[in-house]
């Protein structure tokens, strides 16, 4: 059993390259609880959010964060993720793109615990998630499936890189949030659009190495809505979509991440500009980061 | 009142004194390109009007010295050119402009958060290098959720070095006189006159009234570029093409896709497949380099994105009322389908392209001579409305002409000398064994002069052709076609004389410039008229017209 490979970086400037791994049974114990996010303004919204459990499944103390901790696990690997529920409604937990066996997902009763487990069996980028208004809530993060070639985000050594970024976006309506039980979804209205949980002016870096380094930018979409973002003054080079390698990968400066969706994007750093924006052309102000180099 | 306060600005803006600099030609439709390696550019505020009879507060880019226009002008550079834009800010506060796709942008400016960035009153200059072709948009940088909202946006072209008619590389070689702009934005007047009003401006109440192509909606899209009567949005989006023909028409029309606005836009090429061969100026190719483009009869063109189309229509087939009917077994044309609103529509009532038929009473048909019209939309259809009343918005038409232009034939026939033998116009309409006949003066050199009258020529069309088929009872006999210049009253020889003996002889002229010349005006609107003159000897002779016809590109 090996935990070490649970990352627990939510920084937008994710990691350097793994290093691989043979397959193994990874265990993994999430908490899903109640909390509060700070977001500009400042304006303080209640959330939903995952942790990573205390020693023997224990959530006294934790956390929770929106997006959860991110997840990284091995192509092959077996993955067991428990859901420790500490809300008073049942949480779910599935991994679109994954078969987890037990059907769709999973769900943890109030006050209970349910157990995924299913094998890492493609590389990619994937959503892991609740359902229903459990998403707005902030029940969603990032799960990384690794190859087994260090430094590349699939089989393939068109996708090596040198940096990795993950870009969860999402949005919140604190006034859902507020009374997720209740809201009238015909209302929700968001008013903060994030990168990882945070609001143009809170929003992590992306860091970049130096011109002519690759950035890949994971892109996870656990918003309501289609989202548009650009780059400016880099390409970006579609390399995947859904954790999918696409068999012609093309260069964008605005792509769309259907709610739902992800996508990975290789970014070389041009020989000129050392500051280079990535944010929601879909004129959401706050979604907005930039790639710094170095 | 608001209406009042309205007209009192745009009457400001109307009278602002202005000289349109860099004016490019403009051809009455397709992309209207400002070249040039550097541009003076102005942010300022200016209305547009809307089809429902709204006015809208917009900021754009101008061409500085130039009139207010939304979007911003078309700028066209090519492949390698080092391209400057100079921006002065007319505006009450920074506004900037962001180049997507262009790398190493440089300039000068007060610093903004995405780019330099031009004070109110103030100026900033961006330069960088056109270092690969394709079609690229040009926005403000500055606050976008209210300035880019606003209409702070346009489109950047780069032509490939020596190759203008290529989008990308020979594999996108198009045809330059069908080159298309389709910029889609979106407009939520609310928002837009909480600017006007100085009042709170919540981009998260965002709610789209107004869809456009080029800054304009449904039916103004239809009109021509820079019409009068839209000062302000100098840009329509009527796409044309004739039938593919491999000898004659073998290159496709280019689509230049491009989506300033707010959401992402399901535009719908109704009734056809484009091809995708680029997006946000890159072509798309197979890792090896080989062609990766793809068909599509829908696609969502997302915010900030643009996307190149190659198009080429193919008449598969051929329907022909005379050698290729429909079979009996295929439906006539279905009117309610054919009516577009209100007992007005595009369809020239026959399935056959080039020909009209009959309409239902009470039908206002805009078709000139059977061409075809496709409504190309966007199939989110709340945006195919201006302000929830549909058709409108987002839309616009692609008009397939007939492969040889419009067709008219004569339809009265008068002598000038000589006398009638037998037959009427009627028997001009086609080439069969019909035939106009005129006997020939009886004394001296005997003539045959007469000529044939056509109508509904619509003004400003082009390319006018006369093909005349005709016989005599005696062989070889000078034959002359001439045609009348409204202008002097006089008739202009078209080419040299025919010899035409006792076989029918075919002969196509074509008259010389200017061609508006030859259609008539005033109480003589639509009318062409051309004259068949047959020169003989002593001898009496009957000239025989079999088919007086006149093909021209109607505007």
């Amino acid at each position: 059993m090996r935990r070490t490979m649970v990352l627990i970086l939510i920084a937008v400037g994710l990691t350097l390259p793994a290093s691989p791994a043979s397959a193994a049974d990874v265990s993994i114990d999430l908490c899903a609880s109640a909390g509060t996010l700070t977001l500009p303004g400042p304006v303080t919204a209640n959330i939903w959010g995952f942790a990573l459990a205390g020693s023997g499944g224990s959530c006294a103390g934790v956390t929770p964060s929106v997006p959860g901790p991110v997840l990284s696990v091995d192509q092959g690997d077996t993955v067991s993720i428990a859901v420790h529920n500490t809300l008073t409604t049942p949480v779910s937990l599935e991994v679109p793109g994954l078969s987890l066996g037990q059907g769709a997902g999973i769900s943890a009763p109030a006050g209970g615990a349910a157990t995924a487990t299913f094998t890492a069996s493609a590389p990619g980028t994937y959503l892991y998630q609740g359902t229903e208004r459990q998403v707005p809530m902030g029940l969603y993060g990032a799960l990384i499936v690794r190859p087994p070639t260090a430094g590349q985000a699939y089989g393939s050594a068109t996708t090596a890189y040198d940096r990795e970024a993950l870009l969860v976006l999402s949005a919140i309506d604190p006034a859902f949030n507020a009374s997720p039980a209740t809201a009238d979804l015909y209302h929700y209205a968001p008013k903060f659009w994030l990168i990882n949980g945070k609001a143009y002016p809170d929003t992590d870096l992306v860091h970049g190495v130096a011109p002519g380094t690759k950035v890949l930018l994971r892109y996870l979409n656990a918003g309501f809505d289609n989202t548009s973002m650009r780059l400016l003054g880099a390409y970006e080079r579609v390399l995947a979509r859904d954790a999918h390698p696409l068999a012609n990968p093309f260069d964008a400066t605005a792509e769309t991440i259907p709610a739902g969706g992800t996508e990975d994007a290789l970014v070389t750093i041009p020989a000129t500009g050392t500051r280079f924006p990535v944010y929601n052309r879909q004129l959401h102000k706050t979604m907005l980061t930039f790639i710094e180099v170095p | 009142m608001r209406k009042a306060l309205l007209a009192a600005a745009a009457l400001l803006v109307a009278f602002a004194p202005s000289a349109r600099a860099q004016a490019p030609a403009v051809p009455r439709q397709g992309i209207v390109c400002t070249n040039g390696t550097t541009f003076d550019l102005t942010a300022t505020p200016g209305y547009i009007e809307t089809p429902d009879g709204n006015s809208v507060l917009m900021w754009s880019y101008a061409l500085a010295g130039g009139e207010f226009q939304s979007p911003g002008p078309v700028l066209c550079v090519n492949e390698g050119d080092s391209v400057t834009v100079h921006l002065h800010n007319d505006l009450t506060e920074p506004v900037s402009i962001v180049f997507p796709g262009q790398t190493g942008v440089g300039g000068s400016g007060s610093s903004g958060l995405l780019a330099k960035e031009a004070p109110a009153g103030g100026d900033a200059t961006y330069t960088f290098t056109a270092s690969q072709p394709g079609t690229y948009v040009y926005e403000s940088g500055t606050d976008p959720e209210k300035q880019v909202e606003m209409g702070l946006y346009g489109a950047l072209i780069v032509r490939p070095a020596g190759h203008p008619d290529y989008a990308y590389d020979a594999a996108t070689r198009f045809d330059p006189q069908r080159e298309y702009l389709v910029l889609l934005s979106d407009i939520d007047p609310d928002l837009h006159h909480a600017v006007e009003t100085g009042a709170p401006y919540h981009f998260d109440q965002l709610r789209n009234r107004y869809f456009a192509i080029n800054g304009r909606q449904f039916p103004d899209t239809l009109q021509d570029n820079g019409v009068s009567w839209l000062p302000a949005q100098p840009y329509g989006s009527l796409i044309r093409v004739k039938p593919y023909n491999a000898t004659g028409n073998p290159l496709p029309a280019l689509i230049r896709m491009a989506n300033v606005g707010t959401v992402n836009h399901p535009f719908h090429p109704h009734g056809n497949h484009i091809k995708e061969v680029a997006q946000d100026g890159r072509p798309l190719r197979t890792p090896g380099g080989g062609d990766a483009s793809s068909e599509h009869f829908a696609e969502t063109i997302g915010s900030g994105q643009t996307q190149d189309y190659l198009f080429s229509w193919t008449d598969q087939d051929s329907w022909n009322p005379g050698s290729n009917p429909f079979p009996a077994s295929v439906a006539s044309p279905d009117y309610r389908n054919l009516t577009f609103k209100d007992g007005n529509t595009w369809s020239s009532g026959s399935a056959y392209l080039g020909s009209k038929g009959t309409l239902p009473v009470g039908t206002v048909s805009q078709n000139i001579c059977g061409e075809w019209y496709f409504p190309w939309h966007s199939h989110a259809l709340n945006e195919f409305t201006n302000y929830d009343a549909g058709f409108g918005g987002m839309a616009t038409l692609l008009r397939v002409d007939p492969p040889g232009g419009c067709t008219a034939v004569a339809g009265t026939a008068s002598i000038l000398a000589g006398t009638l033998n037998s037959g009427t116009a009627t028997a001009l309409a086609a080439a069969d064994t019909a035939y106009y006949k005129v006997n020939s003066t009886v004394s001296g050199t005997r003539t045959a002069d007469w000529y044939g009258g056509f109508t509904g020529v619509p003004r400003g069309s082009t390319g006018l052709a006369v093909t005349y088929t005709g016989r005599n009872s005696i062989a070889a006999l000078p034959t002359t076609l001439w045609i009348w210049k409204w202008s002097t009253s006089t008739w202009v020889q078209m080419g040299a004389a025919t010899g035409v003996g006792t076989s029918d002889v075919t002969s196509t002229r074509t008259p010389p410039s200017p061609q508006s010349d030859y259609i008539g005006t005033g109480a003589n609107a639509g009318k062409v008229r051309v004259r068949v003159l047959t020169t003989g000897t002593t001898t009496n002779f009957v000239t025989q017209g079999n088919l007086l016809k006149l093909t021209y590109d109607a505007p």
